[in-house]
């Protein structure tokens, strides 16, 4: 995040990469058994993970394999077709990423634990590209997953 | 659920697929690269100074190149995003990149055709990329050009379009030797530090042919920013040196007063400080001790002579002032 240089604008804030974008909704899930902490600005993104997998009670977020943020962001002048739509998935000694399209990615460390994510709003918003192009990624970058 | 067929297509990187390897010194740092593109490793040789394997890297980067993807064009402006302590770019389809900010180490794959540009990687890739690193890695970029005297540098400051670039040259023409025109990388070295600059092209505003008539042939081009600018090797410009370290000795912020004479005037360290801090990038929690790194940094840097010249010169005479400044300080 840069602050604005301007002598009466200094300390605005400028986040060129989105870097404090707010994850203000959380959930825990139970994903191919797995206790995943998910963090997201998207409410139809929740739903729809609700809708495959079961919530977790507090019991189990004590026992968190891995935590993600997940931002989607308005689409830009990119053509989301599941058709079309390429994605790559690149992993080296613990850390890796799939890269969706032109805007959208997840990245994951295995040392943390933690996963990222931007996605355009589109790749949640169609249940197609949901289903076979966001959530074949998200589950290929889960722990146990042989990448 | 079900894991579906995840990707279209899937790379794990491993020794045989990145069978060359290099460690290059880049601003006070060392950087690891194994790689299975000796371009890749040429522009990196082209930029920065390749060094033993004897010391311990500070960065480790894994660059693949998929020999076996289409070279589609890269996009119209790359893309970049971060969340905690993960930093991810993109300039193509097949090209990206993902820095751990925590682990230090940069995992890449491209296509060949973003591989085979070393133009690319180093006015482009290679700066960006030390940009993004620079906190992992404890360097502190600054919004600042730097000239050098007999080793000791003087950083120029100022918003964009204040005339840093076109001072720096025409210093660079008055007894200095020029280091960098935008963005200047200081190191910290025990109780010392070190400005440290690319041997990237300077970016002229296309107003510069005024002051720099040899340069009257160039084609502004499309920058990062969206701006048009000429790209010109330094050393192109007549009587120009480059430079690429000093030690840090003088600091100036430059701020346009038209139709006055100029006024040149101490600069307080903390206000110099807050000038410099507020085009530094804030870090998440995660890494929050990066941030403080590199706020000590220019703590430190500003407990030297501090000036800002309001002034409506031009480049020549400003710098003609300026060097007689430094002359006598």
């Amino acid at each position: 995040m840069k602050t604005a240089a301007k002598d009466n604008d200094r300390t605005m804030p400028i986040d060129l990469v989105s870097r404090f974008a707010l994850t203000h909704l959380q959930c825990t899930f139970n994903v191919s058994g797995k206790v995943i902490s998910l963090a997201t600005n998207c409410p139809d993104l929740l739903s729809r993970i609700a809708n495959l997998a079961p919530k977790c009670g507090e019991a189990d977020a004590g026992r968190l394999d891995c935590s993600w943020r997940i931002v989607t962001e308005p689409e830009t002048d990119e053509v989301l077709k599941s058709v079309s739509l390429s994605s790559r998935s690149v992993s080296d000694d613990g850390i890796s990423f799939v890269t969706i399209g032109q805007r959208s990615f997840l990245a994951y460390d295995e040392r943390t634990r933690r996963g990222i994510s931007f996605l355009s709003e589109g790749l949640v918003r169609d249940p197609t590209l949901f289903v076979e192009t966001f959530l074949p990624s998200f589950l290929s970058l889960l722990p146990g997953v042989k990448r | 659920m079900q894991v579906l067929d995840p990707v279209n297509r899937a790379v794990r990187l491993s020794q045989d697929n990145l069978p060359l390897g290099a460690r290059f010194f880049v601003a006070g740092s060392i950087w690891d690269v194994k790689s299975n593109s000796h371009e890749i490793l040429q522009a990196m040789r082209e930029t920065f100074d390749q060094v033993g394997s004897g010391q311990q890297a500070d960065l480790h980067l894994r660059f693949h190149v998929d020999f076996t993807v289409n070279n589609a064009p890269r996009w119209s402006k790359p893309h970049f995003r971060a969340l905690d302590h993960l930093y991810y770019a993109t300039y193509g389809p097949c090209d990206s990149v993902l820095v751990d900010q925590l682990s230090r180490r940069v995992l890449g794959s491209f296509s060949p055709a973003v591989a085979y540009d070393l133009r690319y990687w180093k006015q482009t890739g290679l700066p960006v990329l030390l940009g993004i690193v620079s906190a992992s890695i404890g360097v502190t970029p600054v919004h600042c050009a730097c000239v050098v005297k007999s080793g000791s540098g003087l950083l120029i400051g100022g918003e964009s379009g204040a005339g840093k670039s076109t001072l720096a040259l025409s210093l660079s023409r008055n007894g200095f030797s020029y280091l960098s025109d935008d963005c200047t990388y200081l190191s910290r070295t025990g109780t010392g530090m070190r400005a440290w600059g690319l041997p990237t092209p300077v970016k002229l505003l296309p107003d510069a042919v005024n002051y720099f008539p040899e340069l009257v042939s160039l084609d502004p081009v499309l920058s990062l920013n969206g701006e048009w600018a000429l790209n010109v090797d330094p050393t192109e410009i007549s009587n120009v040196e480059r430079c690429l370290s000093c030690a840090p000795q003088w600091l100036v912020f430059l701020e346009r007063k038209v139709d006055s004479p100029p006024v040149i005037k101490p600069l307080g360290s903390s206000e110099a400080a807050s000038r410099l801090v507020a085009d530094l990038e804030t870090m998440p929690p995660i890494i929050f001790d990066q941030y403080e790194f590199q706020l000590e940094t220019i703590k430190r840097l500003v407990d030297r002579e501090c000036w800002v010249v309001q002034h409506s010169l031009k480049p020549e005479m400003l710098a003609r002032l300026l060097a007689e400044i430094c002359g006598s300080a």
